[in-house]
């Protein structure tokens, strides 16, 4: 991929020496600025999952910057792209913030609004010109420092040196742990959090780059057509270009915003009339027919139909791994164990429901906590409550930690991953599109991971630990394969082992061993109990009796949002109370 | 005083027509749950279709209307059948991107058949004005108003009052329980796809009484249906209904008392406000998914 | 397993419907299915018969309720057989099934939030297409007098117990010949889960066949004739109810064995 990459590099980089044909070159420089977009687009919407079609904001703030500060304070550009690209990056951050909390289609919604506001604004700005637009000073024409002549082949190089950036910018996220972050982001966000990975954090990271890129391309979209306007740069349509060319190439990939803005523009030029300018507009006929038949027929783009004709690598049956050999015997007696987790009067109302009716719980160092009971009783909901995914309408919950006790209530999930505590969810959450390696990978600790940290791979005491939790679960066969490709069973494993990958001193599982087979269900039990020897502290939500008598050294039996009975599982098993609530009378 | 009468009545009249044009777009994304983005696209092309049906076969516009209405519920039954149906269990990332696909083709189909002019009728019926609480209004808006009020009753009656329109309810609030009592569930999607693009014709053919057609008319409504849906909030009728005339006021009693050229701006902000405040809108409530 | 071709599934379907036990009114045999490549049923075979209720046990994930939606279309089954009244099911969508005869109670709240009684009950009778619809329901509200009361409320202003007690009403106004119910006690008191039981007892007494699935094993076993306990996908044990209650094996996994 590096050496085609470079290949086309160089490629591009003589074309203008052997073709002199001013139409092409001109579709060529629009392939490039449109295509820095489109790839700038990609890094939020196509790694992050992030539609925005508000980005024409940031082309337009971009053009606008350099244009004010060479028109009317004699700045190079040369300066003022950087200028153009830090203002939007700020704008991007601010604009963000509040517009991450939105999902789905609102997010897309919420940022074509905002490209609308900005529009508005600025057609009626007269400080930069209002409707009337900006001309850059002609008269500085062939000037280099004012990065205008009247030939193109200086343009086509300075964006193809600008494309070349975005595609590398492109690769390195796709390459770093920041890439791997963000696609686990895109496809589970809750999941990412249970594993600490701070989502906005990352979101926000992505748009400020993302921005600053488009930004560039304004600027040198300026410098090259001479003339802004709100209607050509702060065009809404363009966004929506900008998008289209990402996610018609493919989206989450390097290649495909560059495959799509060549393809859409070049198609565009020699159906009439390049892009912006009107012609009959057969080009986005023909545009709006593609989207809809390739969306309707391979969402993965142009570049999905490519790799349909290979063949797909798909799981390797790989060897039944032996069950580890650990077993419940070797659990000495314990000394008599620190609190680690309280739960105090725990209460979590849905409008009258009463889901959770003022639950107390305590957790020791070392244990393995059962919490039992009917459908309906409130256990998922205490961990949701418990985990940061659900608010707590009272109630407290402390994390007893070396540095001190933790309040856990009204804090984000990932924060409280952070604290040590890892989770795995009732229906299990693995990242379809992630291998099975790259799930270990990005169970790393992430308390106290810097930015810089996130732009480098993975260190190798994390690959060493990802390593031995695979064979750890016998997964080591399947270590390339999308967890998509797994049977259930062992996503379940993988769920468990990306969960163990940061050394958690406190576990919570939702359900382990359901919906597993007999093999799976004793080997996930030696697996808790290897664990808990090494150190970690669980709370279990089971349904299968046998597995949680076998596991568990206290039970709590819940029943209508309560703690109804607690103690030791042969005293639970004793109790009328418990078993009438469970069984029936 | 007389200025902010005059803006809200004038407010409440467009903000009837708003909502007679966005109601199609809360129907699709109450019963389907798809967000249609080129919603404003077919209410153009009901607009083109009126413009030809009167200027070109000399009809009068109330006899256009069955016609460009039976074209409109054509259109979107088609839609769902043809496009839709295939991206149901899609991904969000791609429902939204063919549904701009569609917007792509629709606007510019339009523009490659019909060129970028302007367009219009004269009705008579709509000609001069009328003073309501002694404010003029064009007799145009008006009648778009009563059309709308008459289509959202008709509609309002057809779901509560009829045995489909039940099921389609139904359909929107738990496909999987509407399914299990027998109710086909694709036929109820198929036939709010119908019904979206019905109702948009309607408000396309009264629209063109006192706005004229080109193929980007959309790009001016797009965003005032989508606030007047995000603002009302979708799964009933009276939600559109309420947001669009909310929208209708902001943009009227902006426009006449702060700033013309920044009304728009100031819808879009309430639109922004309501997102970030109240995402499930004014009525609605937090929809499943 | 492999040897298991088309020839091989197409034999045992021929014989499921000649070996269907006397009378059985649903008959399933080899029954595979699952939810994209997992397998939640592994070959369950079962019958039902008119006039008796069957209940369905087993720990979760262990596919009583895939097993309810596979036999009403829900789920595509991947293998076996499913015949009601000697007509295959298969491929066969919900519509079609409930008007064979057949109706299906979800786990989990199916009533329509937003609409009113009255409303759910006129479209629980969807299908119908008499003028008797009108005068069943004013029968049914008198069977079940706190509905009557809240006919005009929208169905999220009930408590948990009514909207169950609703589910379970609208069964019969389309008067079928099989019930499905899955967990129909769930979140319900005592009280609330006697008269489900009462009213399930009155659809066994007018000849329906009612197959249950429940987590509420003891209850459940008392009020069914006959019982199948479900393993990973695969039938564990069968038998009558109350021979499967006093099952020791059963016990001790499924019942909190206790003497």
């Amino acid at each position: 991929m590096t050496a085609a990459g470079a290949a086309v590099a160089v490629l591009l980089a003589l074309l203008p020496l052997a073709v002199h044909n001013a139409y092409f070159i001109n579709g060529m420089i629009l392939v490039f600025i449109y295509g820095t977009a489109a790839e700038a687009w990609n890094l939020l919407g196509g790694y992050a999952g992030q539609l925005s079609f508000g980005h024409a904001v940031f082309f337009g703030l971009g053009a606008y910057t350099s244009t004010m500060l060479l028109a009317r304070a004699g700045i190079s550009p040369w300066l003022g792209i950087w200028a153009a690209a830090g203002l939007a990056a700020a704008v991007s951050l601010v604009v963000g913030l509040p517009t991450f909390r939105l999902r789905r289609h609102y997010f897309a919604l919420a940022t074509l609004a905002l490209a609308e506001l900005v529009r508005v604004l600025f057609l009626n700005w007269n400080l930069v010109g209002a409707a009337v637009g900006l001309y850059l000073p002609v008269r500085l024409m062939n000037q280099s420092w004012a990065m205008i002549w009247n030939t193109k082949t200086p343009y086509y190089y300075i964006a193809l040196v600008l494309f070349g950036a975005a595609c590398g910018a492109g690769a390195w996220v796709g390459r770093v742990r920041l890439g791997l972050y963000l696609r686990a982001i895109d496809e589970d966000e809750d999941a990412a959090a249970a594993l600490g990975i701070p989502a906005l954090r990352y979101k926000l990271l992505m748009m400020g780059a993302s921005a600053a890129l488009t930004a560039l391309a304004g600027s040198v979209f300026a410098q090259y057509v001479l003339y802004i306007d709100p209607s050509t740069v702060l065009d809404p349509l363009r966004s929506v270009l900008f998008a289209i060319m990402a996610l018609f190439g493919g989206r989450g990939t390097v290649a495909g915003p560059a495959i799509g803005a060549g393809f859409l523009i070049l198609l565009s030029q020699y159906l009439g009339g390049a892009l912006g300018g009107f012609g009959r507009g057969y080009d986005y006929v023909v545009y709006g027919l593609l989207i809809m038949w390739i969306a309707a027929y391979e969402p993965r783009g142009l570049l999905g139909l490519v790799r349909r004709l290979r063949p797909r690598p798909t799981a390797a049956p790989g060897p039944e791994v032996r069950p580890a050999t650990h077993g419940a015997d070797t659990r000495g007696p314990r000394p008599a164990p620190a609190l680690l987790l309280e739960v105090a009067g725990l209460a979590k109302r849905f409008g009258g429901l009463r889901a959770l009716d003022g639950v107390d719980l305590e957790v020791r160092r070392g244990e393995i906590v059962g919490i039992l009971g009917p459908n309906g009783a409130g256990k998922s909901t205490l961990f949701d409550c418990i985990t940061g995914y659900l608010p707590a309408s009272g109630g407290r919950i402390v994390l007893h930690r070396a540095g001190g006790p933790r309040l856990l209530a009204g804090r984000p999930p990932h924060w409280i991953a952070q604290q040590g505590l890892a989770r795995t969810f009732q229906l299990i959450r693995v990242f379809p599109g992630l291998t099975v390696l790259e799930h270990l990978l990005i169970g790393q600790e992430h308390r106290g991971e810097s930015i810089a940290a996130a732009l480098r791979p993975s260190p190798p005491a994390v690959r060493d630990r990802a390593e031995g939790l695979l064979r750890f679960v016998g997964l080591e066969a399947h270590r390339n394969a999308p967890a998509a490709a797994l049977s259930y069973g062992q996503q379940k494993l993988l769920a468990f082992a990306m969960a163990l990958v940061r050394h958690p001193p406190l576990m919570l599982l939702d359900e382990p061993v359901a919906g597993v087979n007999l093999t799976v269900v004793e080997r996930l039990k030696d697996y808790i109990l290897a664990q808990n020897d090494a150190g970690t502290t669980f709370l279990v939500i089971e349904h299968n009796m046998d597995a949680l008598m076998a596991l568990a050294d206290r039970l709590y039996f819940m029943a209508n949002g309560r703690v109804v009975v607690e103690g030791p599982p042969e005293a639970i098993q004793q109790s009328d109370e418990a078993l009438n609530l469970y069984y029936g009378r | 005083m007389n200025l902010l009468l005059t803006a809200v009545v004038q407010g409440l009249i467009m903000g009837l027509v708003y909502a007679l044009v966005s109601l199609g777009l809360g129907l699709i994304w109450g019963v389907v749950d798809v967000v249609n983005f080129a919603h404003a696209e077919y209410m153009m092309w009901a607009m083109y279709a009126t413009y030809f049906a009167v200027a070109g076969f000399h009809l009068d516009l109330l006899a256009a209307l069955p016609i460009v209405v039976a074209l409109g519920f054509l259109a979107g039954v088609c839609t769902y059948a043809v496009l839709i149906r295939r991206i149901m269990s899609a991904p969000a990332v791609t429902q939204i991107f063919t549904t701009f696909g569609l917007l792509f083709f629709l606007r510019y189909s339009a523009f490659a058949a019909f060129g970028p002019d302007f367009r219009g009728i004269t009705w008579p019926p709509a000609g001069g004005s009328v003073l309501i609480l002694g404010v003029p209004i064009g007799a145009a808006q008006v009648d778009a108003a009563l059309a709308a009020l008459i289509t959202f009753g008709l509609l309002h009656a057809f779901l509560q009052w009829t045995k489909t329109g039940k099921a389609l309810q139904a359909t929107a609030q738990n496909p999987a329980a509407a399914l299990a009592l027998g109710i086909e569930v694709e036929r109820m999607y198929m036939l709010a796809w119908g019904l979206s693009i019905a109702t948009a014709a309607v408000g396309g053919a009264f629209l063109l009484t006192f706005y004229q057609v080109s193929p980007t008319v959309g790009d001016a409504f797009l965003l005032l249906m989508f606030a007047s849906v995000v603002l009302g909030g979708f799964g009933s009728v009276l939600g559109p209904l309420l947001g669009g005339v909310v929208i209708g006021l902001v943009e009227s009693v902006a426009g006449n008392l702060v700033s013309p050229t920044f009304k728009l701006a100031l819808v879009f902000g309430a639109l922004l406000l309501v997102l970030f405040l109240r995402p499930g809108g004014l009525l609605g409530q937090e929809r499943r998914g | 397993m492999a040897a298991d071709g088309r020839g091989g599934d197409q034999a045992v379907s021929a014989r499921a419907a000649e070996a269907a036990p006397d009378g059985a009114l649903l008959v399933v045999r080899d029954l595979h299915a699952g939810y994209g490549g997992q397998e939640v049923l592994r070959g369950i075979t079962l019958c039902v018969r008119p006039g008796e209720v069957v209940c369905v046990i087993g720990p979760n994930g262990a596919g009583k309720s895939t097993l309810l939606k596979t036999i009403f279309g829900f789920l595509r089954a991947t293998r076996g057989a499913i015949t009601f009244d000697g007509v295959s099911l298969l491929g066969r969508r919900p519509p079609e099934i409930l008007r064979s005869g057949i109706t299906y109670v979800p786990q989990g709240i199916s009533t329509l939030p937003n609409l009113s009684v009255d409303d759910n009950l006129r479209l629980a009778a969807y299908v119908r297409r008499d003028r008797q619809v009108r005068d069943d329901i004013e029968r049914l509200l008198d069977a079940f007098p706190a509905l009557r009361a809240r006919r005009r409320l929208r169905a999220r202003t009930l408590s948990g117990g009514e909207r169950r007690i609703l589910e379970v009403a609208r069964v019969l106004l389309l008067d079928p010949r099989l019930v499905l119910l899955d967990e129909p006690t769930i979140g319900l008191s005592g009280a609330a889960v006697e008269f489900i039981y009462e009213k399930i007892g009155e659809f066994r007494r007018r000849g329906l066949a009612v197959l249950l699935v429940e987590q509420n094993a003891r209850t459940a076993l008392r009020h069914s004739q006959r019982a199948y306990v479900l393993e990973q996908g695969r039938v564990r044990f069968e038998g009558g109810g109350e021979e499967i209650l006093q099952h020791p094996e059963v016990r001790r996994a499924y019942l909190g064995g206790r003497a």
